[in-house]
């Protein structure tokens, strides 16, 4: 009796183990053909890459529309210059601002709605001195640039963008 | 520079469109891999533990280490003596410890060559190693699977959500400032998502593109961070080697490898997320802690991985003291060994640069007001802990495993890996797989607890949890390699005649 439970027990565990090693080269042999359909899905999306300017391959991943009215923002806004950066109140446009603001870096961008209180946003002398305002409508969507009347708040002294802009007036039209 | 046309003209301050997605576009993202993996390698000859790896594994360790090299010495620069974070810099970064590493390597030679002149009567040269056909065959079948998320790294522009919102977007404003300590992350008016966040992948990148001159639309980062995916496989692989030999940690790397998730999920070897890199800083230095001897070289190559994870991302200080802590096992247990005190200099060795790293985070840190930003330490308390623990935990564990066993994200590899387990949990008996799974489980458990204090806590899981189970995918692995080899054990004897294999060193 012992040694059929004995010879029982080593099978079981033989068992057990090809059924374990079984489930892992299942697993492989999908895995790596799916991986393999990826690798080639992917080469393939590479090559249609090949030879175009980074203009192009953003246009083809982001949308003709987006990239147009993304150069037009950069062109209006200045590389030292701040803008105001916003979202429309749709759930479709969740997190667009985080999605325009990288498009427009290193441009610095000053959230249009500020969670700080109102006494501390009293002091910022900068908020009103912004000329521009960037508004996301949805992830992929052309950004809305909207023109702000600049001043500066009593008390506060010209930021250093305002400043510039006034030494040399642009000529640029409005979007 | 590789590309001519992706020049900004300096005079009229203008960027130049005509760069194209060819061979300079491929160029300046191997270069930017160079730039990194060249003194990497270099200070692996510094190493000796890393020194006797193979040519692969090596190249993995080189990575992790030259990111942390070059990109830590240009954040402690710039922070400490307010270098600028441009070109001269770099090449000093980049360039010094090559020189360092060459120089170890030309002292070891004459030291070999005096030895192989007092012993003539040893073989000059070893005969050539013979690589099994199969090995050949899964370093193909690997490499062709690699070549996907390759691919899709070099031809496509960000489009991960925290790459874009954070880490790219902090590179984008340091390389503006040429500092660590710019104006943006400094002061509160800025809109800027978590500017506390660690700086080390940011800096990387900002390495990358001021040596290559990238433009506006120009991203040249996305080779350095393949080389991450690059380098936790390799340092999978010599973990599962270690722990459980070479055809466990075969079947473990190729599972690992054929993970889409890994390859191209948010956090995946295309986006520019952190948490690639930190499960390699993670896994690496958990390998030379648990699975090297216990030498002061040794210690020290994991205390510089362990301080890359620490300069990589807010989880990496509570992973380098966990990593630490069991370590620590294998100086308590030998405690009264002779050779305690050469442990107790390894574990000196591994220690202070994560002390001396978190140190320099903390300065940092110190001068940049939080916004936009989480905070879960202001909110972390025991009792919140316990009671977010409670209260939440039926809703937790159902959409924690709805997301593990998720098909779309995991195809079902999280199962296969509960199957290998099981069946081979008495390799859990050996120290190396048991310690592996707590160092598996330490991300998640850092998870779970922010998940217990925040109250946002669904929607956190849902964009936070995969990338848990990523930073602990090494461990995990090693785990799965020391059960599945157990199995492949098995199919030969029966359990019952099957001898615990050595534990380690």
């Amino acid at each position: 009796v012992p040694r059929s439970r004995g010879m029982i027990g080593a099978m079981w565990s033989r068992a057990r183990a090809l059924a374990v090693v079984a489930t892992v080269f299942a697993y492989l042999a999908f895995m790596v053909c799916w991986a393999l359909g990826d690798t080639s899905r992917h080469l393939r999306l590479a090559a249609e890459t090949a030879g175009r300017s980074p203009r192009e391959v953003r246009a083809m991943v982001f949308g003709g529309a987006y990239v147009h009215a993304v150069e037009r923002i950069r062109q209006m806004i200045g590389r030292d210059e701040p803008y105001l950066v916003d979202q429309v109140d749709a759930s479709n446009a969740l997190g667009s601002m985080f999605w325009v603001r990288y498009d427009l870096l290193p441009r610095r961008a000053i959230a249009a709605r500020s969670r700080a209180p109102v006494s501390a946003l009293a002091g910022d002398c900068w908020r009103a001195q912004v000329r521009w305002e960037v508004v996301g409508l949805s992830v992929g969507s052309p950004p809305l640039l909207l023109a702000r009347a600049a001043r500066v708040p009593l008390g506060c002294s010209a930021a250093p963008w305002l400043a510039t802009t006034r030494a040399a007036p642009s000529t640029k039209p409005p979007p | 520079m590789l590309s001519g046309t992706l020049a900004r003209d300096h005079a009229s301050g203008a960027v130049h469109e005509a760069a194209a997605m060819t061979l300079g576009w491929l160029g300046a993202n191997v270069g930017g891999v160079a730039l990194f993996v060249a003194p990497g390698f270099a200070l692996t000859e510094l190493f000796a533990p890393l020194r006797r790896l193979g040519w692969v594994q090596r190249l993995g360790y080189a990575h992790l280490l030259g990111v942390f090299a070059v990109a830590g010495s240009l954040f402690a620069a710039s922070h400490l003596s307010g270098i600028p974070l441009r070109r001269p810099a770099i090449a000093v970064a980049t360039l010094a410890p090559c020189a360092l590493g060459l120089a170890a390597w030309m002292v070891r030679r004459a030291r070999h060559a005096r030895r192989s002149t007092a012993q003539r009567s040893l073989p000059a040269r070893l005969p050539p190693r013979r690589i099994a056909a199969w090995r050949l065959v899964w370093a193909l079948v690997l490499t062709v699977m690699a070549l996907g998320p390759l691919a899709q790294a070099l031809s496509a522009p960000a489009v991960d959500w925290d790459g874009r919102m954070i880490w790219s977007a902090q590179a984008a404003y340091l390389r503006d400032e040429g500092t660590v300590d710019a104006a943006v992350l400094r002061d509160a008016r800025w809109f800027v998502v978590h500017p506390r966040y660690p700086l080390l992948m940011p800096v990387a990148q900002v390495a990358v593109q001021e040596s290559f001159g990238a433009g506006e639309d120009d991203e040249f980062f996305h080779g350095l961070y393949f080389g991450f995916y690059a380098a936790l496989l390799a340092v999978i692989y010599d973990g599962a080697r270690r722990a459980a030999g070479p055809l466990a940690a075969t079947l473990a790397t190729l599972c690992a490898a054929s993970l889409t998730y890994l390859g191209f999920g948010a956090g995946g070897a295309t986006s520019s997320f952190s948490d690639v890199p930190l499960a390699g800083y993670f896994g690496a230095s958990l390998v030379l802690l648990l699975e090297e001897r216990t030498t002061v070289p040794g210690g020290l190559a994991a205390g510089c991985l362990l301080a890359g994870a620490v300069l990589t991302k807010n989880e990496g200080e509570l992973l380098a003291i966990a990593a630490l802590l069991l370590a620590s096992w294998r100086l308590l247990r030998h405690r009264r060994h002779p050779a305690a005190l050469i442990r107790l200099k390894w574990f000196l060795a591994a220690g202070l640069p994560v002390i001396a790293v978190a140190l320099l985070l903390a300065s940092w840190r110190a001068g940049i007001p939080n916004r936009q930003d989480e905070d879960y330490f202001r909110y972390f308390s025991l009792p919140a802990l316990v009671r977010g623990a409670f209260a939440r935990l039926p809703q937790i564990a159902s959409e924690l495993a709805h997301l593990t066993f998720l098909w779309f994200t995991w195809h079902g590899f999280w199962v296969v890996f509960l199957v290998v387990l099981a069946g081979g949990h008495l390799a859990l008996r050996r120290r190396i797989p048991r310690l592996m799974l707590v160092a598996g489980v330490v991300p998640l458990a850092i998870g779970l607890a922010a998940y217990a204090v925040n109250e946002h806590f669904f929607r956190l899981m849902y964009e936070t949890w995969d990338r848990f189970l990523l930073q602990g995918l090494a461990p995990l692995m090693i785990l799965f390699a020391g059960a599945l080899a157990h199995s492949l054990r098995g199919l030969r004897a029966p359990a019952a005649s099957l001898p615990l294999e050595n534990d380690g060193p």
